[in-house]
């Protein structure tokens, strides 16, 4: 297509460099404008651009679950339900059937247009919602029966701004459907002003170097990721495997979810494939995967085995190859089935699968098991005061832990779970106490709740609250109450999640694992979020890195000795005979 | 006692005969909306239970007709829909169609899908408005009826609302809103016959 001259490297690195410093004007616009915690404290969104071919180009400011698949998907949709393309045009998508992720990620697509009326590039802001129109008020509706329950408006590509001028009766639409509308209007502000900042900044870019350059810096930069995966996937392990995990009973799903993935790595031909196909159809409840996650899951369990330096994008995604099958729980899902928690649950187990399988392949490879999520002290809180004015919907980010031990090195222990890889922040307690009408009681780390292994899983984080006026609605869709995230390679299981609600005489009342807990003025909400597996086997780990994890009191002395065969005192001090002998006793 | 010309128009006042003639002559025309509706609906809704009333209202809002209507439908609400629609869609030209079902902004329930076409004028005025009311066996509820007695609010309810939104432009459907129609609406083909014909 491009017949320009061909880029060298240095061109190549800078075009690069300017592309990615768009994607982070875009992230910052979003970041320290946003109106719901959600975006300016959480940063649970994604900023990405994408080719008029529909390539994914860049995702360098992005959430992996959000856009690894699915930015492509939603631009083809929109390309295909809006033929004619022109400056000034918006689209607002989030539909699950038309590439989009989950439907509380409502997307702004701005078509990049030229002064040729040439359709160049797509600016994609994708921003998750503190409410979408739900039936209930969460993000996360495990037990909905089909879309229509889940009650979420979809929206498949439509246009919302023509010549830079809102569609009032769209916006109109959303204010009536919408919980707290004035906070959805500035997230639309927000993440619509990100993708025109990009949209911007982009033909600012095009006029300068021109689009044919641009377009030839495309081909070759796909060429050139193309290249590194390969080399990266011909230094990794030959094999086939299947690894298993299991999504906990939820409404709907009361037998569990069980998740089936087979991984063969072709070193000799730079190619992972990986199959889903012989897995459950899809179930009535909110827990499927939309296409876009499915694929996404995939390849975030695949790139977190690949070398940093690959960049991700259409170029690399070439030496991936999937086998996904319709109407399956974990494939492509088909209207009217509801895909409301799409981007973590039953994702994070596809994910978590897929890097256990490049684990068991060969040593030093893959990953364990991130914590499954979401417990209340991640959930979507709601009621109604005199401090916010009125009604107010939320998800608060107050405390998840459970990263998975990696081949070298012990968990981040602070990811939140393997589908955003750590891009989404923690919110201060003090800042949720100002804007809600809530107390904070705790929150802090639980010893020994990450998986054991050479390499430590990460722990679990225990966060209690409650509403300080009025019942405080709490959301939340807790997978790992009953399935562990899983260890790799001899490394243990992290610990489950759990959570009760806690009366004013400090008994504790066992809450389930999905659901809309009402919890009244005077009582709490006690979460606890899972522990990551570890890997490798524990006695394999260092001596003095676990009398260390003792003196941070990450484990205690009890499970130092039974776990690790390290026998050390509260204060880190190892008795280096016993330990010897009693890791020659345990190590048989 | 005859009155004098009528200054609003500066015509001579009809009599009688002629105020009888033209009443009838509208009420053909709201007949023939409602033969159309009722012959071609798609849902039982429609062709067999006839759940459905065909208005007309002047452009300024004042309900002229309802002779083929049921009367909790439109006595009071065809007019405050136009009014919406005017509020919200300042400039109404030939070839418009809104679709309306918002209990906040003049409809009944969010179950009763309102089209209103404006009739303009060859000089491009708006003289009247064109009400269909027609109740749907499905829109879009939480739970697979269009009675949800138990709904919290209208989030719990489920139903899509639309105030006074543009369906069509220059009789040309706006297929984003029929796509989101189509995603949320149980059996949409049932729903996009009800659509066409009203």
């Amino acid at each position: 297509m491009a017949n320009g001259e061909k880029l060298d490297g240095v061109q190549l690195a800078i075009l690069n460099k300017r592309i990615e410093s768009i994607c982070a004007k875009m992230a910052n616009t979003l970041l320290r404008t946003g109106r719901s915690g959600v975006l300016n404290s959480a940063r649970d969104f994604s900023c990405v651009l994408v080719t008029a071919k529909n390539q994914l180009l860049n995702v360098s400011e992005s959430l992996p679950i959000h856009v690894l698949r699915g930015a492509d998907m939603m631009c083809e949709a929109m390309q295909e339900y809006h033929p004619v393309l022109k400056h000034g045009d918006a689209f607002l998508h989030n539909s699950p059937y038309h590439g989009g992720s989950h439907p509380a990620d409502h997307t702004y697509l701005v078509p990049v247009v030229d002064d040729d009326g040439i359709h160049r590039f797509t600016m994609v802001a994708k921003a998750h919602q503190a409410d979408c129109g739900n039936s209930i008020p969460t993000t996360y509706h495990g037990g909905a029966r089909d879309v229509y329950h889940e009650g979420a408006l979809i929206f498949p590509a439509v246009r919302i701004q023509t010549d830079y001028q809102d569609n009032l009766d769209i916006v109109r639409m959303c204010e009536m459907r919408i919980r707290v509308p004035e906070q959805w209007w500035g997230d639309y502000l927000a993440a619509l002003g990100a993708a025109r900042i990009g949209e911007r900044e982009m033909l600012s870019l095009g006029a300068e170097v021109g689009w044919d350059r641009l377009d030839q810096f495309a081909e070759q930069w796909f060429d050139y990721s193309e290249q590194l995966m390969a080399s990266s996937i011909r230094r990794m392990p030959a094999g086939k495997t299947t690894t298993y995990s299991r999504h906990d009973p939820f409404p709907g799903a009361e037998d569990g979810i069980d998740v089936k993935v087979e991984v063969e790595i072709r070193p000799e031909d730079a190619m992972i494939e990986v199959d889903l196909r012989d897995n459950p159809d899809c179930l009535p409840c909110g827990l499927n995967l939309s296409q876009a996650c499915t694929e996404s899951s995939v390849l975030l369990g695949i790139f977190n085995s690949i070398q940093e330096e690959v960049p991700t994008n259409a170029g690399s995604l070439r030496r991936v190859k999937m086998h996904l099958r319709e109407n399956c729980v974990v494939g492509i899902p088909r209207h009217p089935t509801s895909c409301s928690v799409a981007t973590t649950n039953v994702a994070d187990r596809v994910g978590n699968s897929v890097a256990r399988a490049i684990a068991e392949l060969g040593d030093g490879f893959g990953m364990a098991s991130a914590g499954s999520i979401i417990p209340p002290s991640i959930g979507v809180i709601s009621g109604s005061s005199e401090k916010t004015g009125g009604p107010y919907v939320n998800q608060i980010f107050l405390g998840w832990g459970g990263g998975a031990a990696g081949p070298q090195v012990d968990a981040w222990i602070s990811i939140g779970h393997i589908g955003n890889a750590g891009g989404s922040y923690q919110d201060s307690i003090e800042l949720d106490e100002m804007r809600f009408p809530m107390h904070v009681a705790g929150r802090h780390f639980i010893t020994d709740s990450g998986g054991a292994g050479r390499t430590r899983g990460g722990e679990a984080v225990y966060c209690e609250f409650g509403p300080t006026e009025g019942d405080m609605e709490v959301g939340y869709v807790s997978d790992g109450n009953d399935h562990a995230p899983e260890g790799a390679r001899g490394g243990t299981d992290g610990a489950c999640a759990n959570q009760f609600r806690r009366d004013p005489n400090g008994d504790l009342h066992q809450l389930d694992a999905c659901a809309q807990a009402i919890i009244p003025e005077g009582h709490t909400i006690v979460s606890y979020s899972c522990g990551g597996g570890g890997y490798g086997a524990p006695l394999e780990r260092d001596a003095d890195k676990v009398a260390h994890d003792v003196r941070e009191k990450w484990i205690s002395v009890d499970v130092a000795k039974e776990t690790y065969g390290v026998v050390v005192s509260a204060g880190g001090v190892i008795d280096e005979v016993a330990t010897g002998e009693l890791r020659d006793a345990q190590g048989g | 006692m005859r009155k004098a010309a009528n200054t609003m128009t500066g015509a001579a006042p009809l009599d009688g005969v002629q105020l009888a003639i033209i009443n009838k002559r509208l009420e053909g025309v709201c007949l023939k909306m409602a033969n159309t509706l009722f012959r071609t609906g798609r849902s039982g809704v429609l062709n067999s239970a006839r759940d459905f009333s065909c208005v007309l209202v002047t452009a300024k809002n004042q309900l002229l007709n309802v002779s083929d209507s049921l009367p909790i439908h439109v006595l009071r609400g065809a007019d405050m829909m136009c009014e919406a629609m005017q509020e919200y869609h300042p400039e109404l030209k030939r070839g418009d169609a809104f679709l309306h079902n918002s209990p906040y902004h003049g409809g009944s329930h969010p179950a009763d899908h309102t089209y209103l076409v404006p009739v303009v004028d060859d000089d491009g005025i708006h003289r009247f408005t064109m009400v269909a009311k027609a109740h749907q066996a499905d829109c879009g509820n939480s739970v697979p009826t269009t009675y949800h007695g138990a709904a919290r609010d209208v989030y719990n309810e489920g139903a899509l609302i639309f105030p006074a939104v543009r369906i069509q432009t220059d009789y040309q459907d706006n297929l984003d809103i029929i796509r989101m129609c189509e995603m949320r609406i149980r059996v949409p083909e049932q729903w996009w016959g009800a659509h066409r014909r009203a």
